[in-house]
């Protein structure tokens, strides 16, 4: 069979399973099961086939996506999170567009202590956008914060998507998520900016309104009390990597176990809550290491038919430049992203994009950044980006999806705006994970 | 049959309360090895890193069908939303056909990899040394009890639609 015909029949069969709604797992663990038996050998290929599934998730690099999502569960089920947020919107008085600001703040601090987009945007959702709409704001400086924020924890370890990528591609894992800080802070601080313009140059957008009168210390020490400390686990997280110390893993396991701690510490800790939170992230981790189950047999099979390789060599004979190969690469992300999740994205494009990487010559973290930016824009692209329709979740029920839209637009270009900038200026994202090397 | 599904159903919960339990193990040993390392102890638990990774595939055998059970398994509906619902009913059906399809062959290919490593005697050396085949039967067993949730939903005794948020359990998130 010729390399592109098993190249549009595996990953057509693929994306056709998905489109009929089969579980994204099953989907490639069934096209694994016919590309086993074509590609693999038959019944050698379907024992190949079980013993990588086993292989797949026999990973202690893939440990860290398990803690961060507890460590985040741990703070989300039992309030301590929402006290965090809470203390920050004490902290910010008389800016324009106050609430957005706060989500902002509020987001970033959860994204240091959370790695997961969609319990940071149902967070904010929930426990700000009720008090926007009471205030009058306008739906797109309302929404559009909350969800890009809600992204950032794509970026800002502890990043449960930054370990897949890594793992996944073969990138240093530690190195990956010390390269998200700069960006996700910067992306922070864009949206910041944005809101502060466009909420002082149209002030309907936000109406001002008298916050409660504090003292100073009213204002400050629920801030000292609920958010510094809190800085401890994301110290222990990136520490830990940092200093050699602890490997990503071990990192993510102190960061879980601290978080468990805090939350006695600071009295939230019920056995409901606990439970809650264990039960969640074991949910979450079995989904997602059953979507992983089939990513070494499926990327098998594609070097197997001979689809990488044909693929690779017909880029190559194609002589594109290395920056028209990248924003190739990234244009099929964000289409890919526009109706298909993170890890099916990963998993699809993965085989073919890092030995493209590798053969262009890029910097693998710096890669890896943009990669990480790319599907963080794809979770707020219409139609079908995740955190749209969580925000549709969790909005008040007259919001319709095309308001979600037009908030979310601005941000996603301010997404990729910084994406170029990365792009441009490598350093953004490898900064930090030089430092780390020296 | 309800007494059947019931009983199935505890199953389910039992063997997700089973993983839970192994990742909370997993967390409290992982850092128990970095602290006994760090703080001036001088020393590790031996088998950390292997204890892990299994704990991690058990995870993945335990809780699978429970997350099924939940309809929680990552799935993209966009088709599925959009089409009619006497179509959208015919796609459910086509996509309980194919996970009843991959988790019998999973099973049979689980399986028959377990029976050919028992018979060959193969051993993992590790830290830990066991048969090859204890690491290879959960599989089989796992798919099994998914194959019985997809019969289920084909039977009508459960229902399957979720929403197009069903990707909730992403990473990075998810």
């Amino acid at each position: 069979m010729e390399w592109y015909w098993a190249l549009v029949l595996l990953l057509g069969a693929v994306i056709t399973l998905m489109m009929l709604g089969v579980p994204v797992a099953f989907a490639f663990l069934g096209v694994n099961v016919v590309g086993a038996i074509v590609f693999l050998g038959g019944e050698a290929g379907l024992v190949q086939f079980a013993r990588n599934t086993v292989v797949a998730v026999t990973s202690f690099s893939l440990a860290p996506i398990a803690m961060f999502v507890l460590m985040g569960e741990i703070l989300f089920q039992t309030g301590v999170a929402i006290k965090a947020i809470d203390a920050v919107d004490r902290l910010i008085t008389r800016v324009p567009g106050r609430l957005s600001l706060v989500a902002i703040a509020g987001g970033t601090v959860f994204s240091t202590l959370s790695g997961s987009t969609m319990a940071n945007t149902a967070l904010l959702g929930s426990t700000l956008l009720p008090e926007m709409k009471r205030r009058g704001y306008h739906p797109t400086i309302a929404m559009g914060p909350i969800m890009a924020t809600g992204g950032i924890a794509m970026l800002i370890p502890p990043s449960a998507l930054a370990v897949l990528l890594g793992s996944l591609a073969g990138i240093s894992i530690g190195k990956l998520l010390i390269a998200g800080i700069l960006p996700g802070l910067l992306m922070a601080a864009l949206h910041f900016g944005y809101v502060l313009l466009r909420c002082s140059l149209n002030p309907k957008l936000a109406p001002a309104y008298d916050v409660v009168a504090m003292t100073f210390a009213e204002r400050v020490t629920p801030f000292l009390i609920y958010v510094v400390p809190l800085f401890a686990l994301f110290a222990i997280v990136v520490g830990g990597i940092l200093t050699g110390l602890a490997t990503p893993t071990e990192s993510a396991a102190l960061g879980a176990v601290g978080s468990f701690i805090a939350a006695a510490l600071y009295g939230r800790l019920t056995f409901d809550g606990f439970k809650r939170a264990v039960m969640e992230t074991t949910k979450i981790t079995a989904t997602i290491l059953l979507i992983i189950a089939g990513s070494l047999t499926f990327s098998q099979i594609l070097a197997f038919s001979g689809a990488t390789s044909g693929l690779l060599g017909a880029v190559q004979q194609a002589g594109l430049s290395e920056l028209a190969l990248l924003f190739a690469m990234i244009g099929i992300l964000l289409f890919l992203g526009a109706f298909m999740d993170q890890l099916s994205m990963l998993l699809i494009t993965l085989p073919f994009f890092m030995p493209m990487a590798e053969t262009a010559g890029f910097d693998t973290i710096w890669f890896g950044v943009i990669l990480l930016l790319t599907m963080e824009i794809s979770l707020t692209t219409p139609p079908f980006g995740l955190l749209l329709f969580v925000m549709k979740g969790t909005a008040p029920p007259d919001t319709t999806m095309q308001q979600i839209y037009i908030a979310a637009a601005p941000f996603v270009g301010l997404a990729l705006l910084l994406t170029l900038a990365v792009v441009f200026i490598p350093e953004i994202a490898t900064l930090l994970p030089s430092i780390l090397s020296k | 049959m309800k007494r059947l599904l019931a009983i199935y159903d505890r199953l389910l919960i039992g063997m997700a309360v089973l993983a839970a339990a192994v990742l909370v193990v997993d967390a409290l040993l992982i850092t128990a090895d970095v602290l006994t390392r760090n703080l001036s102890l001088g020393f590790g638990i031996p088998g950390v890193i292997e204890l892990t990774e299994y704990g991690l595939y058990l995870v993945t055998v335990l809780a699978a069908p429970w997350a099924l059970q939940l309809g929680a398994h990552v799935a993209v509906e966009i088709v599925v939303d959009t089409i009619s619902p006497r179509l959208a009913r015919v796609a459910e059906r086509l996509a309980n056909l194919v996970g009843l399809g991959v988790s019998g062959a999973l099973l049979y290919a689980g399986a028959l990899a377990a029976w050919k490593s028992f018979a060959a005697g193969r051993l993992v050396f590790k830290t830990f040394v066991f048969p090859e085949w204890w690491l290879l039967a959960p599989l089989p067993f796992c798919a099994a009890i998914l194959g019985f949730e997809f019969l289920f939903r084909l039977g009508g005794l459960r229902s399957t639609s979720k929403s197009s948020v069903a990707a909730e359990q992403l990473p990075g998130g998810n």
